[in-house]
């Protein structure tokens, strides 16, 4: 049989998807859950996300928040460290600890047979960690250490200096999670206890679960478990100190590199729900997939790099926009300015066949971002970070294909202004300097790992 | 608990030698397609190292009903994902979309089996060199240690080893791949008869049996096959490499010889790296980081292939503490257990933890198709899931002090990288 293949097939009908639903309570000592069930295997998975990210981290002590995830779980109750990590192993239970700008998140994945025994390992954790000076010592070293190997890493120099750029000095967002040199040396042991008397709280904490179980089998469990954590003290609210981010070109030399890590972008307002759907359906178009402008020109027509991409990160309070690439050092202006003309390019406006596109794409993948546990604890968590109303979800595909193209056009038009930018190169100095040629009203500093200026540039 | 990790799946084989496995599966509304071509780097020529990873690249330019860019961009049209992956032994390339576009998935992805080569042209070919090149540069040259692996296959593997040479390829033997070449390769390698196609999730068996025989039957085999027969390996003596590079820390590498894929001992090595390091309380984890506190790090893991297999260790060493110290610790430790095995307890952390990481790895419907491919490959059975965990539950302190006598007890290499300034 000959078939005739020059006709792209069309798809069967539509299929139906339906947003799972999420039940959200409070326990009596004021800690939030939101729950997802989801029974297509014996699992479980639930973080306690606690407001008390690296932002809490005071301006001489950065990386505070960082060291207390790192020593956590160093021993809680009865279990020393060792003993701690060998309970969870025993019961073949996933468990993790990770800090961000905005949260601590535990995260705890276990099959259901084990729900109970593991419950109260992660409870212990919360409630009764050890947080011993000698551990402290411990995890302190081991945190400067990850700071020495940090500097290897060109991607997350250049990541870690453009948000000191973008985000002043004293901006909760400038400084890495990890934190830096002077900061970690300055932490104490008392610093760290405080920081989890202070924060460690249960109407500070947000537990999100999905799992193959009914809700209120798990509001039985918690009871008996996170329901009985008590509150010690009242939060204080973070202070924001408005900022205004650093514009200009900066190189942070790396010498021998084969290849120039570049950030360019500049700081964004937190994410607003009114215009947060246009703005996601326009960086599609720029950055935000392999078919989008960016990556298309850069990598498919120009060669010289292996991806490039733009991005919108939100955080809690503030957030930034920006377009990443690594290319070889001979290619930096180039890279550079192609990056520079597409941003001036798509303030003209998009076409109807690019909204559509993209419009389409995110709508129909949408039920693939339901899968797994972790999907569903990863949608539950964003909607702590950026307080989401309850149906955001349920209504997600429907705003999406609401937006309309001069919104998207008047949204371009306002966000992207190229002389506002900052632009972090990691790279070979010397070899750079050679092959940069001057970009209009952009300055050229030269500033160390941490975003430092040096003086003899 | 067993049932979860059974899996019913239905396999045939079409008149061309195109093996199809199915898999009914209905929690969400997606299908995933994944195509597993038996061809990997160990398939380079010795001068076109690259050859197989630049060819992955060539299947993403279009094809005869396909133009440029439009491969990524139907499928992400219909709200699917999509990807391709070398390895040693095989390409794969894989689709997950909603179930309703399955047959664009299959129709793109026939196109390319069958109707490739009449659409290659030479600024396709230059641009996806210099992209792999772009790549190389990113993901190893310019990565703090990213050399290391390749050094140490270069320095483990004889002349003519399939596994000698990194998957990537050298950038020389890239930038000399010619239109031909890719040619040659893919009618060598890229016919139905060598390749097995998974469709899993959401789908009607019949209906996808028709839409399998629609486009995929009509395109033509070949009757090439490539014999590897690998060189024998064995070190005769410790083989000890010394890099200075950009770095602040020293680090460490050991590499013994071990098993392929499946031999008897492979489960065995995988529960000792992870007894070795896999937690805090593993034993090189302990001892080296937690309360020595003269390592930043220590991993040690198995890789098991279709042609040989090899069992790594790593550990980054402290500000200021020495190499040597750490490798004192290492050997002292694998003596220990080759003396005196290792106990129950550790047995179970890790068989426990191998469990629930099979039920957990359920959770994807198109790492589930790969899996069926991985398994088919190297089996010829796509269901191995009980088998393969009955193989790790098998696993006895006896087999493992066997494995430190026959394979870390023998020769090994060892590459040690240092920062080329005091800092």
């Amino acid at each position: 049989m000959i078939i005739d293949r020059s006709k792209k097939p069309l798809p069967e009908d539509e299929i139906a998807f339906k947003i799972p639903y999420i039940s959200e309570f409070t326990l009596d000592n004021g800690l939030r859950v939101l729950f997802i069930k989801k029974d297509t295997l014996p699992i479980i998975r639930m973080s306690l996300v606690v407001n008390a990210g690296s932002k809490f981290d005071p301006p001489n002590k950065k990386g505070l928040a960082n060291l207390l995830a790192f020593l956590i779980d160093e021993g809680a109750g009865k279990f020393n460290a060792l003993e701690l990590s060998d309970e969870f192993e025993l019961l073949g239970t996933s468990f993790s600890v990770s800090c961000a700008q905005d949260k601590i998140s535990l995260t705890v994945q276990t099959l259901k047979e084990n729900l109970v025994k593991s419950l109260e390992l992660f409870n212990l954790v919360i409630t009764q960690p050890k947080l011993d000076l000698s551990d402290f010592e411990r995890e302190k070293r081991r945190a400067f250490t990850k700071l020495l190997q940090y500097k290897d890493n060109p991607a997350a120099v250049a990541e870690s200096v453009f948000d000191s750029l973008v985000f002043n000095e004293f901006h909760p967002y400038s400084s890495k999670v990890l934190g830096t040199e002077s900061g970690v040396k300055n932490i104490e042991h008392t610093n760290v206890i405080d920081f989890y008397d202070k924060l460690f709280v249960p109407f500070n904490s947000t537990l999100v679960a999905a799992g193959n179980l009914e809700s209120e089998e798990l509001l039985d469990i918690l009871n008996s478990t996170l329901g009985r954590w008590q509150s010690k003290t009242k939060q204080p609210p973070l202070q924001i100190s408005a900022s205004t981010g650093a514009k200009g070109i900066y190189i942070v030399n790396k010498e021998n590199a084969v290849q120039s890590e570049i950030i360019i972008g500049y700081q964004t307002a937190a994410l607003n729900l009114n215009n947060y759907y246009s703005l996601f359906l326009l960086n599609m178009i720029l950055g935000g997939q392999f078919s989008s402008r960016i990556n298309l020109n850069l990598r498919e027509e120009k060669g010289i790099t292996y991806g490039a991409s733009s991005n919108f990160d939100y955080y809690q309070h503030g957030g930034k926009f920006s377009v990443s690439t690594s290319v070889s050092v001979g290619d930096t202006h180039l890279a550079v300015t192609e990056i520079l003309k597409e941003l001036n390019l798509i303030r003209i406006g998009i076409t109807d066949d690019e909204l559509t596109f993209s419009k389409t794409s995110k709508i129909r993948l949408y039920p693939a971002g339901f899968e797994t546990y972790p999907h569903l604890t990863g949608k539950l968590f964003n909607m702590v970070t950026h307080s989401f109303p309850m149906d955001f979800y349920e209504t997600y595909t429907a705003k999406i294909s609401e937006v309309k193209l001069n919104e998207v056009n008047l949204a371009a038009a306002n966000e992207f202004n190229t002389d506002k930018l900052c632009i972090v190169i990691v790279s070979d100095r010397d070899k750079l300097v050679k092959s940069l040629k001057p970009l209009d009203s952009f300055s050229i500093h030269e500033v160390d790992h941490e975003g430092n200026p040096v003086s003899n540039f | 608990m067993k049932n979860i990790i059974d899996i019913n799946y239905e396999k045939f084989k079409l008149s061309n030698g195109l093996e199809v496995i199915l898999y009914e599966n209905a929690a969400l509304p997606l299908a995933a397609v994944n195509i597993w071509y038996k061809a990997g780097s160990a398939n380079d020529k010795k001068e076109l190292t690259g050859m197989a990873h630049l060819f992955e690249h060539m299947m993403f330019q279009g094809s005869l009903n396909v133009p440029k860019e439009m491969h990524f961009k139907y499928i992400q049209e219909a709200g699917g994902t999509l990807n391709g992956s070398t390895n040693f032994d095989r390409t794969n390339y894989y689709e997950k979309l909603p179930a309703n576009f399955l047959e664009l998935a299959l129709w793109l992805e026939s196109d390319r089996m069958g109707f490739l080569i009449p659409t290659l042209t030479q600024e396709k070919l230059n641009n996806q060199i210099e992209v792999v090149k772009n790549e190389r540069l990113e993901r190893y040259d310019n990565q703090p240690y990213g050399l290391a692996w390749e050094i140490i296959l270069k320095n483990l593997y004889p002349e003519g080893h399939p596994y000698r040479s990194p998957v990537i390829g050298y950038l020389e033997n890239i930038s000399s791949i010619t239109l031909d070449d890719v040619k040659e390769f893919f009618q060598k390698y890229y016919a139905p008869s060598n390749a097995s196609l998974v469709i899993a999730g959401n789908i009607k068996k019949e209906k996808t049996k028709e839409l399998v025989e629609k486009y995929f039957a009509e395109i033509k085999s070949n009757t090439f096959t490539q014999l590897i027969s690998p060189p024998p390996v064995q070190l005769d003596k410790n083989i000890i490499i010394h890099r200075k590079e950009n770095v602040q820390l020293e680090r460490i590498y050991f590499a013994w010889h071990t098993v392929k894929a499946f031999e008897k001992e492979d489960a065995a090595l995988d529960i000792l790296a992870d007894i070795l390091s896999g937690s805090k309380n593993s034993r090189l984890y302990k001892s080296i980081v937690f309360e020595k506190e003269i390592a930043q790090d220590v991993f040690a893991s198995h890789f098991g292939g279709k042609y040989a297999g090899y069992f790594v260790i790593v550990s980054t060493a402290k500000p200021g503490k020495s190499l040597g110290e750490i490798k004192n610790e290492i050997f002292s430790e694998l003596n220990k257990i080759q003396k005196e095995g290792v106990n129950e307890k550790e047995l179970l952390k890790s068989k426990n933890g191998i469990k629930s990481s099979f039920i957990f790895s359920m959770q994807n419907i198109d790492s589930i198709a790969n899996q069926l491919n991985y398994y088919n490959y190297f089996l010829n059975e796509p269901n191995y899931f009980q088998a393969d965990l009955a193989r790790y539950e098998s696993v006895s302190s006896d087999l493992i002090r066997n494995i430190l006598s026959n394979f870390l007890n023998k020769p090994y290499e060892e590459l040690r990288i240092s920062p080329d300034k005091v800092k």
